[in-house]
């Protein structure tokens, strides 16, 4: 059998394949020495470093050799099978696999330092939860409310952050499309409903203005210095008792402010409504009082600081009869 | 008519002897690793939680180095403590040392890990390791981290470079890659005789260089 030792760091003796007991002296005080060969395993008697005999330990030797490979986790199942074989019987070699255990333990330390990301104890946490008590009895002995909750749980979906920070950005969109479409809807029937009201308007005109009636008359309305340039005319219909306003090149009215139309008996106001005004300062105006409209003497336009106002506080803007002034002249059918 | 007053009642239930103070509540960071694991097979997550603390850092930065990610350790990691969670009580059966059991359990996931990537073999990733942090990172496992971790690090790391150079190696390549010592005979074009005595001969240096520090178990 070839000998080859070899020199330098390491005090190795191996013969072949076989690798002789160590001879190092150690600390360990149970480093074995084999008294009897392998030829007689049935024989086997081993001395430890006290010169204790082991006598009858079994069909096998100590398996010194293999306990640092197996607390190493490196050694062949059929070695691994061996050692556990011997150690269900041999304390020495228990106490001596104890230490390479130990020993071995420790090589865990050495590792270089990480940091450890949060997301994993939320994940373990989230594992137990699901799993459990580890202790059956306990949880049967314990009420549902004794359960302590993990502390860490705050998602209500175990997903891994990096999906929640891709998601965020979606929900966003999500929401912002959606606040849109309802404040567009909202907007569009605003306006369907203004539209409504217009095509109510101008068909009242229309038909004001295309049937022929001598109750039908039209009257020039006054405009005052508070409305420099605005021009409007008031169509009146007795018989069917109502009328019309209609004025162009009204200047804006301030913040807040506006123009309201009354119908006057004396210097009493009774309030016909505010006048909704264009971009360019034009509007029209049904007015269609509960009582008869011949009652009353003049149509007032006042422009008021304060468009919701019951009283007129503001100057007059127009002003005219609600009568025909007795020329005819001011009749529809002179007009046609 | 006899008996006490109806009206003397509160009187008599507040002459009742008071109730025994409750016990001082010791927060988990405080209590020992057997009275966690105690608890933690009673069902208390916040002991688990304390030992993850504590713990915590070891395991992953073990798992780190076996597997070489951070994603896979970060598995490793949660396994080992829900193994902790479901197998409490076959520890406190056994009153071994916590540490040793846990960072046993790590290194079995940890190698089962590598022997399944040999035998299904994935590509290679060297940019992602534990270093490269997929989340923020998770202060308690340092700020709680035994001190005794910290002096065992240096201790073994001291304790590792008094062996030979082919010893470390045979040593390293048998618990950090998972390699069996025919394994590694063959890595290294060795006699397999050789590397069972490396490795046997180097563990002894090991413990006798720890002994000498006198290095425990915490």
């Amino acid at each position: 059998m070839p000998l080859r030792v070899q020199s330098g760091h390491s005090s190795e003796e191996t013969v072949g394949r076989q690798t002789t007991p160590h001879k190092e002296p150690t600390s360990c005080s149970f480093v074995p020495v084999v008294v009897l060969a392998e030829r007689r395993p049935t024989e086997t008697h081993v001395k430890d470093a006290t010169n204790q005999t082991f006598a009858g330990l079994g069909a096998e030797q100590h398996v010194s050799g293999l306990l640092a490979g197996y607390a190493l986790g490196a050694l062949e199942p059929d070695e691994t099978e061996q050692v556990l074989r011997h150690l269900s019987f041999c304390p020495r070699c228990q106490a001596e696999l104890q230490d390479y255990q130990f020993t071995a333990g420790l090589l865990a330390y050495n590792a270089p330092v990480q940091q450890v990301p949060v997301r994993a104890r939320a994940a373990m946490l989230s594992r137990v939860a699901e799993i459990g008590s580890s202790n059956p009895e306990q949880m049967v002995a314990l009420p549902p409310v004794s359960r302590p909750e993990p502390r860490r749980l705050r998602l209500p979906w175990h997903a891994p952050r990096s999906a929640w920070f891709a998601a965020a950005p979606v929900a966003v969109l999500v929401v912002v499309l959606t606040i849109s479409s309802l404040v567009m809807r909202e907007r569009l029937n605003e306006q369907q409903s203004e539209l409504q009201s217009v095509e109510a308007a101008r068909g009242t005109a229309l038909e004001v203005l295309a049937v022929e009636s001598t109750d039908r008359f039209v009257n020039e309305l006054t405009a005052s210095n508070a409305a420099p340039g605005a021009r409007a005319r008031l169509f009146v219909d007795l018989k069917a008792n109502n009328a019309m306003l209609v004025a162009i090149d009204l200047p804006p009215p301030a913040e807040g402010g506006g123009y309201v139309a009354w119908l006057m008996v004396h210097d009493e106001y009774s309030l016909v409504g505010p006048l909704e005004l264009d971009s360019i300062g034009r509007t029209q105006l049904i007015i269609d009082p509960p009582d008869n409209l011949d009652k009353y003497q003049s149509f007032v336009v006042t422009l008021e600081p304060d468009v919701t106002t019951v009283v007129p506080v503001g100057p007059r803007v127009f002003e005219g009869a609600i009568h025909p002034r007795g020329d005819g002249s001011q009749f529809f059918g002179f007009i046609r | 008519m006899s008996g006490r007053p109806r009206w003397l009642a509160p009187l008599e239930r507040r002459r009742e002897p008071l109730a025994p103070a409750p016990e001082t509540k010791i927060p988990p960071a405080d209590l020992s690793d057997e009275e966690l694991v105690r608890r933690v097979g009673d069902g208390d997550t916040a002991a688990l939680e304390a030992l993850y603390s504590r713990y915590g850092r070891v395991v992953f930065s073990f798992a780190v180095r076996i597997v070489g990610d951070g994603p896979t350790a970060e598995e490793i990691l949660q396994e080992a403590f829900v193994r902790t969670w479901t197998q409490a009580g076959t520890f406190r059966t056994v009153r071994g040392n916590f540490a040793s059991w846990l960072l046993s359990i790590t290194h079995n996931l940890a190698i089962d890990e590598l022997r399944r990537r040999q035998r299904r073999p994935q590509r290679a990733d060297p940019g992602e390791s534990g270093d490269a942090l997929f989340g923020l990172v998770d202060e308690a496992t340092n700020v709680e981290e035994t001190a005794e971790a910290t002096v065992l690090r240096e201790r073994v790391a001291w304790a590792m470079t008094t062996l030979p150079e082919a010893q470390r190696i045979a040593i390293e390549l048998a618990y950090f890659h998972g390699l069996s010592q025919r394994e590694i005979a063959a890595r290294l074009d060795e006699p397999l005789g050789t590397i069972k005595t490396r490795l046997r001969l180097g563990m002894h240096k090991l413990k006798d260089a720890l002994a000498v520090e006198g290095t425990e178990w915490t």
